[in-house]
């Protein structure tokens, strides 16, 4: 199997890379807030878990550390140019494309989901369908945001700027403000998946739009199967100077 | 290359950059890589333009200058660039877009960067494994013997010295033992013993029927390396053929010189009567001039200053840089 060391070696890369140091200090960040809460505060501590969900975890952890490791995946490959030791193989852009983004997806979901099963045990151990609910939307919204960061650290050599413009600008700023943008955003189908699949609807803020759970996972899928097809079309295809 | 073979001294051409040609006669072996009327150009930058050559089995040498588009040309023939005008052909296959041909093709890029936390035998086995290779471990170990690295080949690749990182990339490019093997400056960081074996090894592989396609920016590299030469300068194609007589060529230039001296009116109005010299100019602590005649100059010169009772105290070269040498063989 041609595509197992080329995945041992991707994520080999991603955890001696230096990215680590900032996905760990998210995170850490996540976790520390959760703690503080659940601490010092007396309130509805299932409620906090959920605004620490729909206001930190879905608009920033998830796509901040799928953008530091899937846009590194291949990114630092270009940059380095170690990449011809993977294009310049008799293999199709697929299997190089399947495990860099399988290695990706890998880090960032185990980056994302410890401090969310850490922060549901600090906070919301009760209500135990929180936690599903928590981990699909934003595994779905991870693996999403990593086919598109992959992408963007092949095509662009400013991909972790770029990438974070277009989390703070389009996802967070525009999508919130406009409906019609949101539905052009990975955050509003993975909050869609959250919504549909959580049982305590009591805890969400009123009003809050979102698409139904099936049509928001099957949309999520499709944006991960194009964005990676078309990394592998364009692997052969940029050229390196 | 063009030129293979017992006549390839007389058959060598220096031409002028758009016309440079090849000059076959020797009814040698199918060209492995082919350039048919190449160009190619970054936005208003051109890297290489109108360049044609061949190149067959054997140890061939792309030399010039650094920029000349020496790195260019290697990416087009592995398909990392696309050309921008052309064609280009290695093993008679289109290059671009054709994965396959890899399972023929070697590499050893220019640049230094290595997975740093694989060993060079983890490496060199990974390349064997994206080959399919029956064996990815035992031929991990025969590679790596014949560069010389089994005794390195469990320490990680982060700690490798420049030479040893070469020496694992030739290694990991000769895994699959390839039909063409191309190096983009392989010598760089490697110490005067591993040249000798590196050149060795690619005569030896050149021996064995494979074509092996190395691109320098020095002299005398390329010179012990084979004796066809492609010269490339400003992206064109300036000379093609055996090297003795390029390198011949080089000599025979005009050269400018200080000389240092005192009086040097003296000595410069003996030199005006000198064939071959022009360009005289008096300048602080001595005299400068071109010449076409190193060799009569170097014998006249010290008679000259003994005559007008001058001490001569230095002959320095004025454009000995590798870069004035090709120029001369575009003018």
């Amino acid at each position: 199997m041609r595509m197992t060391p080329i995945f041992r070696v991707s994520l080999q890369a991603l955890l001696t890379g230096r990215r680590w140091l900032l996905v760990l200090a998210l995170a850490a960040l996540y976790v520390a807030l959760a703690l503080i809460l659940a601490t010092t505060t007396s309130g509805d501590h299932a409620q906090q878990y959920v605004s620490l969900f729909l206001d930190l975890v879905l608009p920033f952890m998830v796509p901040f550390i799928a953008l530091l490791f899937a846009s590194d995946a291949l990114g630092a490959e270009v940059e380095d140019r170690t990449i011809v030791f993977l294009t310049l193989r008799p293999l199709p852009a697929w299997e190089i494309v399947l495990p860099k983004f399988a290695a990706a997806a890998l880090v960032t979901l185990a980056a994302t989901w410890t401090p969310l099963v850490i922060g549901f045990l600090l906070l919301a151990a009760g209500e135990a369908g929180l936690l599903p609910a928590a981990l699909a939307a934003s595994g779905l919204g991870a693996v999403a945001y990593c086919a598109i960061f992959l992408l963007l650290g092949l095509i662009q050599r400013r991909a972790l700027l770029i990438g974070a413009i277009y989390i703070l600008l389009w996802e967070g700023a525009i999508a919130a403000l406009s409906t019609g943008a949101a539905h052009l955003s990975v955050r509003f189908y993975a909050l869609g998946v959250f919504v549909g699949m959580m049982n305590r609807k009591d805890l969400l803020p009123s009003g809050l739009a979102s698409p139904a759970a099936e049509g928001a996972a099957l949309f999520l899928a499709v944006v991960t199967v194009a964005a990676a097809a078309q990394t592998a079309y364009r692997l052969r295809r940029v050229q390196l100077q | 290359m063009s030129g293979e073979g017992g006549t390839v001294a007389e058959n060598a051409t220096i031409a002028a950059p758009a016309q440079a040609q090849r000059v076959d006669g020797s009814g040698a072996a199918a060209p492995t890589i082919v350039l048919r009327d190449v160009s190619k150009w970054y936005g208003d930058k051109v890297a290489l333009s109108g360049v044609n050559f061949e190149v067959r089995p054997g140890v061939s040498a792309l030399l010039g200058p650094n920029g000349a588009g020496k790195s260019t040309a290697l990416k087009l023939i592995t398909g990392q660039l696309r050309p921008s005008r052309g064609e280009v052909r290695v093993l008679d296959q289109p290059v671009v877009n054709n994965p396959r041909l890899y399972r023929r093709i070697g590499l050893v890029p220019e640049q230094e960067a290595l997975y740093p936390f694989m060993t060079a035998r983890e490496f060199v086995e990974f390349a064997g494994r994206l080959h399919s290779l029956p064996d990815p471990r035992a031929a991990a170990e025969t590679a790596l013997g014949h560069v010389k690295m089994l005794e390195a080949a469990d320490r990680r690749l982060g700690g490798f010295s420049k030479g040893m990182r070469q020496r694992v990339k030739i290694a990991q490019a000769l895994v699959h033992e390839p039909e063409l093997l191309i190096l983009d400056e392989p010598l760089t960081g490697a110490d005067p013993r591993q040249r000798v074996e590196l050149i060795e090894l690619f005569h030896d592989l050149a021996a064995r029927g494979a074509t092996v396609f190395i691109s320098s920016h020095v002299l005398n590299e390329v010179e012990r390396m084979g004796s066809n030469v492609l010269v490339l300068v400003d992206g064109k194609l300036a000379a093609e053929g055996d090297f003795r007589r390029i390198r011949d060529l080089m000599n025979d230039r005009p050269r400018r010189l200080r000389v240092l001296c005192d009086q040097p009116r003296d000595i410069a109005a003996r030199l005006v009567h000198l064939p071959g010299t022009c360009e005289l100019k008096l300048v602080d602590g001595g005299l400068e001039l071109q010449t076409d005649d190193a060799r009569t100059l170097a014998l006249a010169l010290p008679r000259m200053a003994q005559a007008a009772a001058a001490h001569l105290y230095a002959v320095e070269p004025l454009d000995e840089g590798l870069e004035s040498v090709f120029r001369y063989l575009v003018q």
